[in-house]
């Protein structure tokens, strides 16, 4: 089985407060590990095929846990996928303390390596960081380009194709053995080419993590900013005839309230078909098995 | 004046429920003079919630205008900037005040920050009207009804403390100094190794810059116990503040720049160590609240500033 764990689920910036408690407001990082039969439940071993999507806030409250186990003592190798390289999908990382542990090995994946790397070391240049630059991270940092078509990532088969968003962003496809997840954060729906690409990398996925960060509403007067409302979400899901859609990427104007009636609307949509709607929140756990 | 708190958490933005009193928001504060002019200090990620409240005013007009100050460029502080809604409004007007950090200029900074890569919109398109205004630490500037005075903190690169004045009221703000008898980390500060002379200098400098002050805003990111080792992360405790709090003889000491690990228990077991400590002297001391507004200076009267 894979165990999809969600650290941030909030888009474009952080929005903590007693209007977000229940959903959450930290920025887009999930965990995903994979288990042979009977083995869940137990800690993460390091053999467990383990890897992070994206580096928004979210991966602070994963640090923790990560800190507890071989990270905190410098025997961590940590592979962590970027879709795109705007901040909600990065800012945690100058944070991220398995870096400051000498001996820790940490991979990141992007569309381009000149990309990924310049990302990287911005967030660490002296004009914003204490650190004052990434070598002066203890940590063993690679990069590597990801493969749309195929490449074994810490164990996961994963595939990828690029989204419609502002610049390159791309969605992942995550195989192990027969379980399948499709990770799709900041997509704008309605390029009728770009969406059957994305449907296509969905479709037999048990589990499809998408972008949903406007009301039907609010997405009228927001053509080409980039994302999807929870409606065309869902659209796409039901496209791609997937067992349960997690809508992800909440704006962070959005309370808990609202995010309550997006999920009723789009589960209403979802009524009667195969796929189950659920609407992602900050420390939600999902099985896929 | 006012004083409102929009951000106190340090380091980075952190959502958990256990820490909603205080709330996960970094550092934004927001100052506004009885005849109304607005001056903000840091663009963490609470301005943006500073920004939403000021669009329900001339902002939302185009015919708003703020003083901006940076304390330091590190992300913590300014993160929030490129979701300031005033900012994307035509006729809005701000002058951005702040020191730089290695040589480069704040615009450049906040433009680097909007690279393309990284932001969809650039900061050079932004709408509103933005004037810059760069000094060095020891600097005294006038801005509007607001009267400046600066001092470099001891934290990593360039970082600038300020005392501000303004309708007969004083709020000095130290968001992020290190422990000097421990560590030198600024630029300029001659060395990471401490050095006696200079700590008793720079503590003066400190005492000085908030002396008499209504209310001095201090970081104290640590607990005593976990400070140990971490010197060189730029942060100070406590004891540090009660210690400056103590030399420049300020009314009031409010906790700030919170670790984004501390829990609501954690910030409140730290307040009352601070009570604790400065029992039967005349200070008060309070942590800062996302939030929390509080009238500072011959206004306050009998008002006192209320948690939410």
């Amino acid at each position: 089985m894979i165990r999809v764990r969600f650290w941030g689920t909030r888009g474009s910036i952080a929005s903590p407060g007693r209007a977000t408690q229940r959903y959450g407001g930290n920025t887009p990082c999930v965990e995903v590990v994979g288990f042979q039969m009977g083995e869940p439940g137990a800690a993460v071993r390091s053999d467990n095929p383990h890897l992070i999507l994206d580096g928004g806030t979210g991966l602070a409250t994963l640090q923790t846990t990560l800190m507890s186990g071989p990270w905190g003592r410098g025997q961590g190798e940590l592979h962590l996928l970027l879709s795109h390289y705007h901040w909600d999908h990065l800012i945690g990382i100058p944070f991220f303390r398995p870096m400051f542990v000498k001996g820790n090995r940490i991979v990141f994946y992007g569309s381009s390596i000149e990309d990924l790397r310049s990302s990287i070391e911005r967030l660490f240049t002296s004009v914003y960081s204490p650190l004052k630059g990434a070598e002066n991270v203890a940590a063993d940092l690679k990069y590597r380009q990801v493969e749309p078509d195929g490449m074994d990532v810490a164990g996961f088969q994963v595939r990828a194709a690029e989204n419609r968003h502002l610049g390159t962003a791309l969605s992942f496809r995550l195989q192990y053995g027969a379980h399948v997840v499709c990770y799709t954060p900041d997509h704008e729906s309605g390029d009728r080419e770009v969406d059957a690409k994305l449907v296509a990398l969905a479709r037999g996925a048990q589990l499809w993590i998408l972008e949903a960060q406007y009301t039907a509403e609010e997405r009228r007067g927001r053509d080409s900013w980039g994302h999807n409302s929870h409606l065309q979400a869902v659209r796409l899901a039901l496209e791609a005839g997937v067992g349960m859609v997690v809508l992800f990427h909440h704006d962070p104007a959005h309370d808990d309230g609202i995010l309550d009636r997006m999920g009723l609307e789009a589960s209403e949509m979802a009524a009667g078909t195969r796929t189950q709607v659920l609407m992602a929140r900050d420390g939600m756990v999902v099985d896929v098995e | 004046m006012e004083l409102t708190v929009y951000g106190a958490r340090g380091s980075y933005p952190i959502a958990r429920r256990d820490q909603v009193r205080y709330g996960g928001n970094t550092t934004c504060l927001h100052f506004r003079t009885r005849s109304g002019q607005d001056l903000i200090l840091d663009g963490g990620t609470g301005i943006r919630v500073l920004g939403n409240e000021m669009m329900q005013r001339e902002y939302a007009e185009g015919q708003g205008e703020a003083y901006i100050l940076v304390g330091h460029t590190h992300w913590d502080h300014i993160m929030g900037f490129p979701f300031f809604e005033p900012f994307y409004r035509e006729g809005n007007r701000f002058v951005v005040v702040s020191a730089g950090q290695a040589g480069v200029h704040i615009r450049d900074i906040l433009s680097g920050q909007q690279a393309v890569l990284h932001f969809p919109v650039s900061f050079e398109h932004l709408q509103a009207h933005r004037e810059y205004l760069q000094f060095k630490p020891g600097d005294h500037l006038t801005l509007g009804e607001f009267r400046l005075e600066t001092v470099q903190l001891n934290h990593p690169g360039m970082t600038v403390g300020y005392r501000v004045e303004a309708d007969d009221g004083v709020v000095t703000v130290y968001t992020d100094t290190a422990r000097v008898r421990e560590v030198r980390l600024g630029d300029g500060m001659g060395g990471l190794e401490p050095d006696a002379g200079f700590s008793r200098g720079y503590l003066e400098q400190l005492a000085h810059c908030a002396r008499g002050a209504d209310v001095l805003v201090y970081d104290t990111n640590y607990l005593e116990h976990e400070i140990l080792g971490w010197y060189h992360f730029g942060h100070s405790t406590v004891e540090d503040a009660l210690e400056i709090a103590r030399m420049a003889q300020v009314n009031r000491l409010v906790l700030f720049h919170h670790d984004p690990e501390h829990s609501d228990t954690v910030v409140e077991e730290k307040l009352a160590l601070a009570r604790d400590l400065s029992r039967g002297e005349p200070l008060t001391v309070e942590a800062a609240a996302e939030g929390w507004r509080l009238v500072v200076g011959p206004d306050a009267g009998s008002q006192k500033g209320a948690k939410p």
